[in-house]
């Protein structure tokens, strides 16, 4: 099927222009000689992007060899509700299964000779060129966290301004952009189509803010080739992402390094900072994704610092730094932030009232889920009672810009904080 | 018999009218914005549903002004039943007025039938404010047969919604009518085979779904948006191209103006077939079925007349 | 440019025809003061047209026909009694008047119609393009006939009598206009045969004291302006209509500054001090709006940018400049592949044997997916200028004030020269 789609779709014309209209200056922006092994270009266009499914099946635009160069370009998605469905049953299902964003468009699938499944795939981003502008969306009663409280659509339209490393939301409130693919992975080990939009063990839709330049991705290869997408590109997000977007934007260039490692054994994602190493879960109940973070963290701490791993377990609160990363993707995700650094005896606080440099909430309840409900509303809330902003744009600046964190997971009360910077505030400079 | 006999007769029968009552009410009142869904709903709903259609049979349904009575209408309804992308775009301030929450896009008794439509033509600069897409596509998706098994999902969906103890009659009535409709398509697909891929002219452009389920090459429109004119030079464009390409019959419907149409036949030798868009367009396309029946068999026609 | 030809020669007669009998009727309209009788006239015979159909008689046919025919007489006694309504009343009211409750009386009827009678509207919707054969064979005789008794009565004065041989004269000068007016707005559209009705009159008017001379100006004038619309129709592509309707408009302002030149003896120096004037004032007003609000629309200056691109260097900063082109390419290119995108799914309507609803989706998506980065890109290019224009708002106050001052303190040794030369110039002459 998708097969013959991709025949009747390409055509080499076209291509070639698409080629030869990749601009100069993302071209020029990057020294091609001090990039690691073969510099490959992959434009964006009809044929070289996947709409919506990862396919291990799928036939891949671009061949490379480990340790080459990929400069990647990406598009927006549409934020549409094409759905697909028939009978009652299925358009029953569809409605209740919330089925998160519309399909994104990614760019490829990359095929990395000698992947092999079983072995890892070290996906060193970088550089991130934006396009400079970024948009954020509320679709009305239909995705995000709470599409029944916001039955009302908006969008905004953001300059992002990439010298200044800011774009701004109103007049006086400035987001720091911080660039990172919001979906970044490669195909399963099972045969078939698959949404896009829920992560796992081969990445995806992760929406880690933490994954940005300098950061390095280790994902399980389970299919030969390995095949590499990318897509979602965000210019800024907070954790959490509640109204479904952060600030979304294409990409002129996501330069990423593509190294095959053999030999080590890896189950789930890794992101590598120059400061951390992250670990992370994956579920559709916020619970059990803590469970799974945790069980990730404990063991990337026992091989970390050769300890058991119930020694693990009890160093963890102390030293890893726990952050909702998204709860809008049918899966939600948790990712912890581990220091390299051994000496770091202690995590960011976990503030229970407003503080110097944050805006704070907290929401407590034995359900994480609730838990995560109750403290990004109150932080909406907040918005509107403190700041003045409309429902709507507390809602988007919450989404682009709050940090969710972990708190207290493992009593009756479980406890997320939802933090959002004041610096977001600037005096006014007009 | 004793006054107090009396009585109580008048109670019982009383009281049985009372009995009966839910049964005169049972039949579910949906309120529908065009003819066309009006008689998908009637089709899935039978005697359980009592159908009005806020546009009449012949009007135009995208401009359509609301009468002081759509809002009595719209008071009384348990489901409305829209189009949905940018036709009936004057249903929203109706609903606003009404207040019904119910009845608003979210609510149990709002049936957006484009929902899980394979759209055409989507254009959509993306959302605006308010959410509402523009552009969001070719909205004339009933047009394709093949769509009424969505557009009654949709519809079957929200009657089962608002009447669970009659959900075995519509979805078994649905079964039925989709099962009818299969085989018309088939017949109709068999009529209008050696149409395709033969190129001819609209004046609105309503037929890219049925140009899609049939195979129609329609090669363009009259009209370069909807109640322009078309100017000198894309009429001499036109008529080059009928010309070159030999387009042998034009197409319109009841509303679009002859004169144009008219026009272009005459000066390229074409012959005009006047299909219904809608139920209740033309006399014979009383409703969902007869409405293809009454456009195959025009299309059948003017292409046989066209043949030398 | 034959297709052109064979496209533009039958409407351009038909123009002629038509300008041949309404300016004849637009002289009378003028003196009367009914300008919009057409108008009136037109609608009254649609609502007849309608009545008709709720009869059964389809439009376009013999009995519709009838039934117009005998509303616009209708309309036409009305009309006719007009000149006897109390003093004080303008006609012009009364004729507006009658025109919307026609109107509305045609709109309450199609609500109620059975099915189908919203084509009675192509009743007011002709388009001169599309004009057959036909309907000239059937109409040129017809108007020559009016027109030659049209003629006879100006010249009779039978309009003047008074009353019941004057009554009679008007009865029939409106039963006749209903006649052409019903045909010819059929054939060009309500807007079209108001300009041919109206404009060259009052060229004619403008220009001539005789009614023979008012008719060949006019038959002159309307002649070339249909010419010129008819050629910027087909040439600028837009519906040809409304071109013919704005070409007449300009010839119309030509002549009323010809005419105002005219009288004020040709002086080409007062009409350039004036014209300079206009302009100091217009760019002071944009200034001034630039320098309160230069993020909004400044349509002098985006006017000049869009006409000449180069003025941007002039003020953006070399890093906006490249953004500008950059996010101008984008659009470009992202234009191309919706284009491409549209004729994929046009092609694939028929083309292929299957369905392939996948396919058909990924379209969808991309098109909009496409449009929404060209709507960004479109928003970087008003955002890097409207950032460069705010940089120049300050600097351009301080010029401005600079300008004020030095004009202060060297006043103009006629202050008032505008006053008291604009009265002089508007005055109207006394020829009538």
């Amino acid at each position: 099927m998708s097969h013959t789609i991709l025949k009747a779709l390409v055509t080499s014309a076209a291509l070639a222009t698409a080629f030869a209209s990749l601009p100069a200056t993302a071209q020029s922006l990057t020294v091609a000689t001090r990039l690691p092994g073969k510099v490959h270009l992959l434009p964006a266009t009809l044929e070289t992007t996947q709409w919506g499914w990862f396919d291990n099946a799928q036939p891949p635009v671009l061949t490379i060899d480990s340790g080459d160069t990929v400069i990647m370009e990406t598009m927006m998605h549409a934020h549409n509700q094409i759905v697909p469905g028939k009978t009652i049953e299925e358009l029953k299902k569809l409605r209740t299964d919330n089925p998160g964003r519309g399909p994104h468009t990614l760019t490829g699938p990359i095929f990395v000779n000698d992947a092999e499944p079983g072995d890892v795939l070290k996906i060193k981003i970088n550089r991130i060129v934006p396009r400079a502008y970024g948009t954020n969306f509320n679709i009305p009663g239909m995705f995000g966290q709470f599409p029944k409280e916001f039955q009302d659509g908006q969008v905004k339209y953001l300059y992002l301004d990439m010298q200044r490393k800011i774009a701004e939301f109103l007049p006086g409130i400035e987001i720091p952009l911080q660039p990172f693919p919001g979906t970044i992975g490669v195909a399963r080990a099972e045969p078939g189509r698959y949404s896009s939009v829920p992560p796992g063990e081969f990445a995806g839709n992760m929406d880690i803010r933490e994954l940005t330049e300098g950061a390095t991705l280790y994902v399980p290869v389970w299919a030969k080739g390995g095949l590499l997408w990318s897509g979602d590109s965000h210019a800024a997000q907070g954790n959490g992402e509640v109204n479904l977007t952060a600030i979304e934007t294409a990409y002129k260039e996501l330069n990423v390094t593509v190294e095959v490692l053999k030999g080590i054994k890896l189950d789930m994602p890794r992101i590598e900072t120059p400061t951390h190493w992250v670990t992370m879960g994956f579920d559709k109940d916020l619970n059990l994704a803590w469970d799974g973070a945790k069980a990730q963290t404990v063991k990337y701490l026992a091989e970390q610092r050769k300890i058991s791993a119930d020694e693990a377990a009890k160093l963890m609160p102390k030293v890893s730094d726990c952050r909702v990363s998204q709860v809008v993707n049918i899966k939600k995700g948790i990712h912890c932030m581990n220091p390299k650094d051994l000496k770091v005896k202690s995590i960011p606080e976990r503030p229970i009232a407003e503080t110097k440099d944050y805006l704070v909430t907290v929401g407590k309840d034995a359900d994480a889920n609730k838990a995560m409900d109750n403290a990004s509303m109150a932080l909406i809330e907040l918005l509107q009672q403190k700041k003045g902003l409309t429902r709507l744009d507390s809602y988007a600046l919450a989404s682009m810009a709050m940090d969710c964190r972990v708190g207290e997971m493992t009593g009756e009360q479980k406890s997320i904080h939802c933090l959002l910077p004041k610096s977001l505030w600037v005096t006014a400079k007009k | 018999m004793s006054q107090n006999g009396r009585l109580a007769v008048r109670f019982l029968c009383l009281g049985f009218l009372l009995l009966l009552a839910p049964w005169a009410q049972a039949a579910l009142s949906v309120v529908t914005t065009t003819t066309d869904l009006k008689s998908l709903v009637e089709a899935v709903g039978g005697n359980r549903v009592s159908v009005v259609s806020l546009a009449p049979a012949g009007s135009d349904a995208e401009d359509y002004a609301p009468r002081p009575q759509d809002l009595d209408r719209l008071r009384d309804a348990r489901i409305i039943v829209r189009v949905g992308l940018d036709y009936d775009l004057w249903l929203d301030r109706m609903l606003r007025q009404t207040g019904n929450p119910a009845l608003m896009r979210g609510g149990a008794g709002h049936v957006d039938s484009s929902y899980a439509i394979v759209l055409l033509e989507v254009k959509g600069a993306g959302l605006s404010d308010g959410g509402h897409s523009h552009g969001a596509g070719n909205p004339h998706y009933w047009l394709d047969p093949a769509n009424a098994e969505i557009i009654t999902g949709n519809i079957a969906e929200a009657l089962v919604r608002l009447d669970p103890a009659n959900a075995k009659h519509y979805e078994q009535r649905r079964i039925d009518f989709l099962t009818r409709l299969e085989q018309r398509i088939r017949l109709w697909q068999t009529q209008l085979a050696p149409l395709a891929g033969k190129p001819l002219l609209t004046y609105h452009n309503n037929w890219p779904y049925f140009a899609r389920r049939f195979r129609l090459n329609f090669v363009g429109t009259i009209e370069p948006r909807s109640g322009v004119a078309p100017s000198p030079a894309a009429l001499s464009v036109l008529i080059r191209r009928m010309r070159d390409e030999q387009v042998s019959f034009i197409v319109r419907h009841p509303q679009d103006p002859a004169r144009d149409v008219d026009f272009l036949a005459r000066k390229a030798g074409a012959r005009v077939a006047i299909l219904a868009a809608s139920v209740g367009d033309l006399p014979q396309a009383k409703d969902y079925f007869s409405l293809f029946d009454t456009n195959v068999a025009a299309l059948t026609a003017a292409y046989s007349e066209s043949k030398p | 440019m034959k297709e052109a030809i064979e496209l533009l020669s039958l409407p351009f007669f038909a123009s002629l025809i038509l300008i041949g009998i309404h300016c004849q009727f637009g002289l009378q309209v003028l003196k009367r003061n009914v300008v919009f009788v057409d108008l009136a006239l037109a609608q009254s015979a649609a609502l007849g047209a309608t009545v008709g159909f709720m009869q059964g008689h389809l439009p376009l046919t013999i009995g519709a026909y009838a039934w117009s025919l005998g509303f616009a007489w209708g309309a036409a006694l009305i009309l006719s009694l007009i000149r006897h309504a109390p003093k004080g009343i303008p006609p012009e009211a009364l004729v507006g008047v009658l025109y919307v409750a026609t109107t509305a009386a045609s709109l309450l009827l199609i609500e109620k119609a059975p099915q189908g009678a919203e084509h009675l509207k192509q009743i007011l919707t002709g388009s001169v393009l599309t004009v057959s054969p036909d309907e000239l064979v059937h109409v040129v005789p017809l108007y020559c006939t009016i027109g030659f008794l049209l003629w006879l009565a100006a010249r009779r004065g039978w309009f003047a009598q008074a009353g019941m041989a004057g009554w009679l004269a008007d009865l029939g000068f409106y039963a006749a206009f209903g006649i052409v007016v019903t045909s010819s707005v059929a054939m060009a559209g309500v807007l079209l045969v108001f300009s041919f009705l109206i404009i060259p009159a009052l060229v004619g008017l403008l220009w001539a004291n005789t009614v023979g001379r008012q008719l060949t100006i006019g038959w002159g004038v309307g002649g070339l302006a249909a010419a010129a619309g008819l050629v910027a129709s087909y040439l600028l592509d837009t519906s040809t209509g409304a071109t013919m309707v704005s070409s007449f408009a300009l010839f119309l302002g030509a002549a009323l500054g010809g005419r105002m030149l005219a009288d004020n003896g040709w002086e080409m120096r007062r009409v350039g001090k004036l014209l300079g004037n206009l302009v100091a004032i217009v760019m002071l007003v944009s200034a001034g709006w630039f320098i309160a609000k230069p993020r909004a629309d400044q349509p002098l200056l985006d006017a000049l940018e869009a006409s000449w691109p180069a003025l941007r260097q002039a003020y953006f900063s070399p890093q906006e400049m490249e953004i500008h082109a950059d996010a101008e390419n984008y659009v470009k290119r992202y234009a191309a592949e919706v284009v491409r995108l549209t004729a994929l799914e046009a092609s694939s309507l028929w083309e292929t044997s299957s369905v392939d609803d996948e396919k058909i989706r990924k379209i969808s998506s991309f098109q909009q997916s496409y449009n929404e980065m060209i709507k960004g890109e479109r928003f970087v290019m008003q955002e890097t200028r409207s950032r460069a224009r705010e940089r120049l708002r300050w600097p351009l106050a301080w010029v401005l004030l600079c300008a004020c001052l030095a004009l202060l303190s060297f006043p103009s040794k006629r202050p008032g020269w505008l006053a008291a030369r604009l009265p002089q110039l508007m005055k109207p002459t006394d020829r009538v």
